[in-house]
């Protein structure tokens, strides 16, 4: 079993990618029965959005990666003796207003 | 890689425009002798460091059909001194400027093996990527990928 954290997202990042290949292709020739039901209204719109996406999605791919590696560096410090992570135990006075 | 002291914005812009010039005049040499119109825009950059700016574009169209935008997007990038984006109708590709070997992971060990000299190189969007430098037998292969033209 892979146990990083890391891989399933880098899979969903390239079976995104793939898949949005394979609409631009759709789009392209021109298939219009299968945009019945969907939110564009043509198939100019389509194809623009589709590369919006794209920018949109890597960006959130992006994020997706840094918040998990984040959250596994974090795990790991927790479990090291002696390291206190602050965040996780009581706020200090002053900053109790902030954490409500 | 060694450590280098950081310069002002205004070298930053100013290096990283001459290299994307630079790219811009070798991508329309490789293409003069195809069918394939090039023409060169300007799009503004807004990064931190530098400030507001203009960069080139590149529209690289058939018969008034767009293929592919090559949209510079700022000189100050993680582990590289600048970064081109080739958008094409199909997929978005990266270029980045690599110096002193790329970017290296623990160890020291290089993570591109194959960047031995500093310029621009094709990076791939995915695990295990590669980093091509970009030439014209490179640029070709990622245009058609970007753009699924075939020449």
């Amino acid at each position: 079993m892979n146990s990083n954290p890391l891989d399933p997202i880098w899979k969903a990042y390239e079976v995104s990618i793939d898949s949005f290949e394979i609409v631009q292709e759709v789009i392209k020739q021109q298939k219009a029965h299968l945009f019945t039901g969907s939110n564009w209204a043509n198939q100019s719109n389509a194809r623009q959005d589709v590369v919006a996406t794209i920018k949109e999605i890597e960006a959130l791919f992006v994020f997706s990666l840094w918040a998990t590696f984040d959250r596994k560096n974090l795990q790991g410090f927790q479990n090291l003796e002696g390291f206190v992570i602050l965040t996780t135990t009581t706020f200090p006075n002053e900053y109790e207003s902030l954490a409500l | 890689m060694t450590y280098e002291e950081p310069q002002d914005g205004e070298q930053l812009k100013q290096r990283y425009l001459t290299r994307v010039n630079q790219l811009f005049f070798d991508i329309k040499n490789w293409l003069k002798d195809t069918d394939l119109h090039v023409e060169q825009q300007e799009t503004q950059i807004a990064e931190v460091l530098t400030g507001d700016y203009l960069a080139p574009t590149l529209s690289i169209s058939k018969n008034q059909e767009k293929l592919a935008e090559m949209v510079p997007i700022g000189a100050c990038i993680i582990e590289a001194e600048g970064r081109v984006d080739v958008e094409g109708g199909f997929r978005i590709e990266h270029l980045s400027y690599l110096v002193n070997g790329g970017p290296r992971l623990s160890a020291g060990r290089k993570m591109f093996e194959d960047v031995d000299s500093d310029g621009w190189y094709w990076v791939e969007n995915k695990r295990n990527a590669r980093a091509a430098a970009v030439n014209q037998s490179s640029f070709i292969k990622l245009f058609k990928q970007a753009s699924h033209y075939e020449f």
